[in-house]
């Protein structure tokens, strides 16, 4: 456990799998954490909007959960990916 | 390329692969020398596919997907693969042979189309940790019709 037993480390990957650690309260929001792994793997000039947050490989249609509610604990794993690829 | 570099290169992102494989709950990958294959599930179904990745010359160019009977990993080919409404499908001609292809940067149906052929990217975009996102943004862009495209 990061900090107590109220902040976990989420690692976050991007499409890459470049991934980051974050440092979040388990009692945060699924668009924080987003927000944050947008952030740190894109960069803060990208939108977090653009992204997709997944879950075990399932997208998060509500990012309103709590990182708690999600089903997410110290050290899980979450993947940000792009809503939108580019096609041919 | 010989056969032993693109082993080594296999090899050297074998672990990155895995582990986005994990995080995306694609599957678990076996791989055979050069060949990686994932057996993966539509999802909203339990329809099962065997995905193919067939990474000779990795990384100088990108693997091929392609699909495989279940039973039988040998049998590839347009009847192997999944039917997802919306996907960008389109098709090659590969080692004499009909190939479906996806229209998106990574796998090489893309690259060796004639419509692609002639563009630059670099080697990072078929890394076999994107490919197994690109594997996991195909199953995933709309709804399983069947098996065979």
């Amino acid at each position: 456990m990061t900090d107590e037993s109220n902040t976990w480390t989420i690692v976050a990957a991007n499409g890459e799998g470049d991934s980051v650690e974050l440092h979040e309260a388990k009692d945060s929001r699924l668009e924080h954490l987003r927000r944050q792994a947008v952030h740190d793997l894109v960069g803060a000039h990208a939108k977090a909007d653009d992204y997709e947050l997944l879950i075990g490989g399932v997208v998060q249609a509500n990012l309103d959960l709590t990182l708690e509610a999600a089903g997410l604990h110290d050290h899980s794993e979450v993947v940000i990916m792009l809503k939108d690829v580019n096609r041919g | 390329m010989d056969v032993a570099l693109s082993n080594a290169l296999i090899d050297r992102d074998w672990e990155d692969f895995t582990t986005q494989v994990g995080r995306l709950k694609l599957g678990w990958p076996e791989r055979d020398g050069t060949r990686i294959d994932v057996v993966v599930t539509a999802p909203g179904t339990t329809e099962q596919f065997r995905a193919a990745l067939l990474c000779d010359d990795y990384d100088a160019i990108a693997p091929v997907l392609d699909f495989a009977d279940l039973a039988d990993p040998a049998l590839l080919g347009r009847v192997h693969w999944p039917n997802i409404e919306g996907a960008p499908y389109n098709s090659v001609t590969y080692d004499g042979r009909y190939l479906p292809i996806l229209c998106v940067v990574g796998t090489r149906g893309y690259h060796i189309h004639s419509s692609h052929s002639a563009e630059q990217h670099p080697k990072s975009s078929w890394r076999l940790p994107v490919v197994a996102s690109r594997l996991h943004w195909f199953l995933r862009m709309g709804r399983l019709v069947g098996r065979g495209v």
